[in-house]
């Protein structure tokens, strides 16, 4: 068993459950999709350029989702399972009861609307704001020229705001 | 000289960049005096980097433990599989060379230099050159598949499929052609 194997997995597997996590919306999926990811590299061990690893986990990752939105036939097919964690600690320490439920109102929407961005939005507005990899990482990882990951990245977040402000719109 | 002033419209299709930091001096000097003035282009510019700090915020999440332990006593049962000469592809690379060689064939029968091909030989370069596109093919959904798609298509044999069916295309143009001689002939 490889040690440098198992480092690999140490180290990468926060940023492959994340993404297949947000990209898949289910836990239980990701989590699936994690271990036959990690699993391929194991079998294609020998022909990895270890320089070049993430991208190659990055992008495998994201073909294996879109194969099961295949078998599903739609990108959002999956329950869209709230990802659970912590609000801004800065935020809870601050704010009264009023602020705080807003923003954690703020917060569960802004998650509902990125989990209805199609692709390759979503991939590009995930690896680069919750995972913080560079527009090179991402350029290289999803086969997409630099200048593209750019404009992804711009009209992932307008479509964002533009739902999050028709909602509090309707609800004005 | 009047200063230049940007429309809502503009305004919010740089609201994105502006966050970023990705905007000239100058545009950012625009945004901002628009900003100034328009309460709603103020709004937007706030959510977006609203947006942004809690995109940011959201959670990273660890692999549940037992999914590690998983991975890595399946990798411990398994061997990987043995270094593959980076030209892998060497079956492909065989069929793509013999499918460069039937087309090059197939083209030389319809060179206007030589004899007319007969309707045979035009059937035949075009059957040659069929099959040889639909080995490619499958040789090219074997190897991606084998390879995770970890190599894209485009990188390889798209280039000499996209040929190939050019190539298939003009032979079968040009067999139609004939056909459509004798069909003239006849009436």
């Amino acid at each position: 068993m490889s040690a440098e194997f198992e480092a690999v997995v140490d180290r990468c597997q926060r940023n492959v459950y994340t993404y297949a996590v947000y990209l898949l919306r289910d836990p239980s999926a990701a989590e699936d999709l994690t271990q036959e990811v990690f699993l391929r590299l194991w079998r294609h061990w020998s022909g990895i350029d270890l320089q070049r690893v993430e991208a190659w986990l990055t992008r495998v990752t994201r073909n294996l989702c879109y194969d099961r939105w295949r078998l599903k036939r739609t990108e959002t097919q999956y329950v869209v399972a709230p990802v659970e964690g912590e609000l801004d600690s800065a935020v809870e320490h601050e704010a009264g009861p009023h602020e705080l439920a807003e923003a954690r109102d703020f917060r569960q929407r802004l998650d509902s609307a990125l989990a209805t961005l199609n692709e390759p939005l979503r991939s590009v507005l995930v690896l680069r704001e919750i995972l913080g990899f560079k527009y090179a990482e991402i350029a290289e990882a999803l086969e997409l020229p630099l200048n593209t990951v750019r404009v992804y990245l711009h009209r992932g977040r307008k479509k964002l705001r533009e739902q999050l402000t028709e909602a509090y719109a309707n609800e004005a | 000289m009047k200063p230049e002033t940007l429309s809502c419209d503009r305004a919010s299709g740089l609201v994105e960049a502006c966050v970023d930091g990705d905007l000239p001096p100058a545009e950012r000097a625009l945004i901002a005096d628009h900003a100034a003035a328009c309460p709603a282009c103020a709004e937007q510019i706030a959510l977006a980097e609203r947006i942004r700090a809690q995109l940011r915020r959201l959670p990273r999440q660890d692999a549940p433990p037992r999914v590690i332990a998983s991975i890595k006593a399946r990798a411990r049962t398994e061997r990987p599989a043995a270094a593959v000469d980076p030209r892998w592809r060497r079956p492909l690379w065989a069929a793509l060379a013999a499918a460069v060689l039937l087309v090059a064939v197939a083209v030389s029968l319809l060179t206007p230099d030589r004899h007319a091909p007969s309707d045979a030989e035009l059937i035949r370069a075009a059957d040659e050159a069929r099959y040889a596109l639909a080995r490619v093919a499958q040789l090219t959904s074997q190897a991606t598949r084998d390879a995770g798609r970890e190599l894209s298509p485009r990188l390889l044999a798209r280039p000499a499929m996209d040929g190939l069916a050019r190539s298939l295309g003009r032979a079968r143009n040009a067999a139609d052609a004939i056909h459509e001689d004798e069909g003239g002939a006849e009436s």
